[in-house]
């Protein structure tokens, strides 16, 4: 199917968001639900692709995230709640009717965060390896499954200026590569070329300094009593609307034993869906497992299937 | 009917000791976008039309397909120069390679489809006369893409966009550009009409070597019949030589090459008088032509100097391209080019498009091209053959060996570009022409189109390997040699004879009714494919000969495209033609 991505720009509070669009997009009769994807770390809108040629009768909106090259770049506003806010102001901005949020990784997290505060501008929250934050960070403190040992980067990327400096060069663009390449569940199913495209992106420190200044954020508002307290009233409020998660059982980041009990923090029960043999990164290495997950929802359910002719030979 | 039989008169049975000489009112030199296009508007104009081609006709059956076939017939260079049973001229030159087609259709035999305008500017550098902007040709253009129905690609019920197309699109993402679709002269969807059922593209990716199931809008399909129904006569397998001015016009000699006899001088020419002579033999064709005319044989002595000067390559840039790792393009299949992206800095204009190999050159790079593990691959069969051959039964499995190969990952560019347009053509000794050009003045614009085809790779994941002809793979020591398919120039139009050949409607300077109608006329690079310029360059030489003015949109001579033979009949042919224009518009 001709599958054309369309790009665009929305600004929202000062800030330029970058945003690529893909399937049928008609403003005034959306026939079927919108899937809003939020990337993780460090990935961008292009995580999103193989996805989207995956389901070309699907409309998605995939933007780049605050500090992510292609969006704006400023200098505050990694902190948790402005965030969600702009992913809150994307949706009105773009005038989007109660859209699936489908989201990975760090994106997870501010999903999750997301649903507890806006429980009314979403129909259906689908999450991709992320526990919910909450219970990462007990985990994270207890100890539970090796979880501490598991994401030893987060206090590296508190040392200021350094780690942006370093991951933008060519080396540290090799390590970014690898991480992703490193990650795979089952060798040979991620396309290498589209991690080298997505590392390509960060060039300078700059764009690099958003995406660790997300980690950086979220110390300090653990830290920060008052922040945290803020935060934690945010969970109070369980999750309305119905909740999968989705997981790359592979994963060695972030453990699948501590995402199992996100349920009990999120408020409200929360489907689980295991991929067997997939990594960390289920929407580069088996965007057509996700695919059919999508599929299962109810907005996107009626699927057109796409009859197949056959081949026209030479008369 | 033949209208040119009508015509002859008593003149035409004059007959000298060696040849008989025939009389149209035009001769036209060649069949490719000049040639065709301007023999069709005279034929529809009701001039008596001989057009003069040396290639030979094709079937749709005769154009090869396997590699070997290939080699044997479809190119023809200085080793094997018999045109009959070849389309594709490949020709060497000290600097530059160039690609050229024979055969009724000339380029557009094995021409990768693409009807694109180029942008305003291009017109308004000084090179090109001042009645030639877009604006004025845009009529033209419309009419040359009707008739070649050019379209851009979409999926179709049958068929997906191909990959490549894909793929070379989110690698101008990547790059934060947008590419745009190129109209293209192939019918993409199944066409079923009351007598025959026309199918689509399917994406066989071998337009370079003639479309076997004529989903490819070749002239040989559209142009030339239409011609012909209007009663121009073709001769393929014909060479003309010289042109002689005489009282009535001027003759063409040419010699027949379907029967050659053993030795070069029993050779007996035959001539051909017209009123009119139109030379479309393609650019270096056109050049070989007027400069023998010119400097050889001397029977056009005073056509300008400029003749041969102003030689551009178009800036092509062939032959390199983005490997990627995993990520499969499959570059043989699908139309040959669909999609291109433009950089433009001041006068400097870029194009850069996705490229199709046809099947036989990708099954020929992967089997050249060692990838990693094909040895071991090798041995393991080779041991399993063995083993086997000697227990129970052979298991040689040849998918194993045959596995997709460095192409199946490989996305190759045609880059093309504003060169500075200052090659040389002339004869040498043997009267053959030659090429001076050098890359000094257009290396600058060489130069920003690697570094955007290697941004391009990068952005996108890929690595960049450069052509062959560039640089050597290993050392990387500069060879600086291009291979151009849209060799341009020679004989220049221009505002006066001091600056070029021919005058803005393509008749030569000094010599009245003989004209020029093909990628020779071009002043300088088009910066795009050029052949919907020169079509529609074609059509304006052939209006300005008719009606010796310029064609204007709603025009009551806007020629018609419908092949319907028209009446003899001079009035009603006035009304059918109206009525047709009115049809279409």
């Amino acid at each position: 199917m001709d599958n054309k991505i369309r790009h665009q720009y929305v600004v929202i509070n000062d800030t330029a968001f970058h945003i690529a669009m893909s399937g049928p997009y008609d403003d005034k009769k959306q026939i079927r639900k919108t899937v809003l994807c939020i990337h993780g770390f460090p990935e961008g809108w292009m995580g999103w692709r193989p996805l989207m040629r995956e389901m070309p009768d699907v409309t998605f909106v995939a933007p780049d995230l605050r500090g992510y090259p292609a969006s704006e770049t400023p200098n505050n506003g990694y902190d948790i709640l402005t965030l969600t806010n702009d992913i809150n102001h994307l949706i009105s901005a773009l005038n989007l009717e109660k859209p699936i949020l489908l989201s990975h990784d760090w994106g997870g997290a501010l999903a999750w965060i997301y649903a507890h505060r806006f429980p009314d501008k979403i129909s259906q929250l689908v999450v991709v390896n992320c526990p919910h934050p909450k219970t990462l960070v007990r985990a994270v403190f207890h100890f539970e499954d090796f979880q501490t040992l598991r994401i030893p980067w987060v206090p590296l990327f508190q040392v200021p200026y350094l780690p942006e400096r370093l991951l933008s060069t060519k080396i540290g663009r090799k390590l970014l590569e690898l991480s992703f390449t490193l990650r795979e569940g089952s060798k040979g199913h991620m396309e290498l070329d589209l991690v080298r495209e997505i590392v390509h992106r960060f060039q300078n420190r700059i764009v690099m300094r958003g995406p660790v200044n997300y980690y950086r954020e979220i110390v300090r508002t653990l830290v920060h009593t008052h922040r945290r307290k803020q935060l934690y009233a945010i969970y109070d409020t369980p999750i309305q609307v119905p909740v999968t998660l989705v997981w790359g059982l592979e994963d060695r980041a972030l453990s699948a034993k501590v995402a199992q009990k996100s349920s009990s923090d999120a408020g409200c029960p929360v489907e689980w869906r295991p991929l067997q043999g997939i990594g960390h990164f289920v929407d580069l290495e088996a965007s057509d497992l996700l695919a059919k997950e999508l599929y299962r929802l109810p907005g996107l359910k009626t699927r057109i299937s796409l009859p197949k002719y056959p081949d026209v030979t030479a008369a | 009917m033949n209208p040119h039989n009508k015509k002859l008169n008593n003149n035409d049975d004059i007959t000298d000791n060696t040849s008989k000489k025939q009389r149209y009112d035009v001769v036209v030199i060649g069949s490719g976008f000049g040639g065709a296009i301007t023999a069709c508007r005279l034929a529809q104009a009701g001039r008596s039309v001989c057009i003069i081609e040396k290639g030979r006709r094709w079937n749709r059956f005769d154009f090869p397909r396997g590699s070997g076939e290939v080699s044997r017939s479809a190119i023809a260079d200085e080793k094997h120069p018999v045109p009959a049973n070849s389309f594709i001229e490949y020709r060497t030159f000290k600097n530059m390679d160039v690609i050229q087609g024979t055969g009724v259709g000339g380029g557009s035999l094995h021409y990768f489809n693409v009807h694109i305008q180029p942008p305003t500017f291009i017109f308004d550098t000084p090179a090109w006369p001042k009645n030639i902007t877009l604006r004025q040709l845009r009529p033209y253009y419309d009419l040359a893409s009707n008739m070649l129905s050019a379209n851009k690609i979409t999926h179709t019920k049958n068929r997906d966009i191909p990959r490549r197309t894909q793929v070379f699109e989110d690698a101008v993402d990547s790059l934060g550009l947008e590419a745009e679709r190129v109209p293209i002269c192939v019918r993409l969807e199944d066409q079923v009409t009351n007598t025959e059922a026309m199918p689509g593209c399917d994406h066989c990716g071998n337009c370079l070597l003639g479309c076997h199931i004529h989903a490819k809008n070749t002239l040989d399909l559209n142009y030339i019949p239409l011609a012909e129904q209007h009663g121009a006569v073709v001769l393929p397998q014909h060479e003309a030589f010289n042109i002689i001015p005489d009282a009535q016009g001027y003759t063409v000699t040419c010699r027949d090459l379907s029967s050659l006899p053993a030795n070069d001088t029993d050779i007996t020419p035959k001539t051909f008088s017209a009123h009119q002579v139109v030379v479309a033999a393609g650019t270096l064709g056109t050049n070989e032509l007027l400069l023998r005319c010119k400097q050889r044989s001397r029977t056009l002595p005073r056509i300008s100097d400029q003749l041969g000067q102003c030689f551009s390559g178009n800036g092509d840039f062939l032959l390199a391209g983005t490997h990627y790792q995993s990520r499969i393009v499959e570059p043989g299949r699908g139309p040959s080019i669909t999609s291109g992206v433009s950089f433009r800095k001041k006068d400097q204009y870029i194009f850069i498009e996705d490229l199709g190999f046809p099947d036989p050159l990708i099954w020929y790079l992967n089997g050249v091209i060692p990838t990693a593990g094909r040895l071991k691959r090798v041995i393991q069969q080779t041991k399993k053959y063995f083993g086997e051959a000697l227990g129970t039964g052979m298991n040689l499995q040849m998918e194993e060996l045959l596995e997709a190969g460095f192409m199946t990952n490989f996305l190759p560019y045609l880059g093309m570009g504003t060169d500075a347009a200052d090659g040389t053509l002339s004869l040498n000794k043997e009267g053959g022409i030659q090429l001076q050009w050098s890359i000094r003045n257009s290396l600058p614009m060489f130069q920003e189109m690697i570094k955007q085809m290697k941004a391009l790779s990068k952005a996108s994941g890929g690595r960049f390997i450069n052509s062959l002809l560039w640089k050597t793979p290993i050392f990387g020591i500069p060879l600086h040699k291009t291979l151009t398919a849209h060799p341009l120039g020679g004989c220049a139009m221009s505002d006066t004879p001091l600056t070029g050949v021919t005058n803005d409607c393509g008749e030569v300077w000094g010599y009245k009714g003989l004209y020029v109608a093909d990628g020779a006329l071009m002043p300088a690079a088009i910066g795009v494919n050029p052949s919907a310029t020169i079509s529609a360059v074609a059509e304006r030489v052939a209006f300005q000969m008719i009606h010796h003015r310029e064609l204007r949109a709603n025009d009551t001579h806007y020629p018609s495209n419908l092949h319907q033979p028209l009446p003899s009949d001079e009035i009603s042919q006035q009304t059918t033609e109206t009525q047709q224009k009115e049809s279409i518009s």
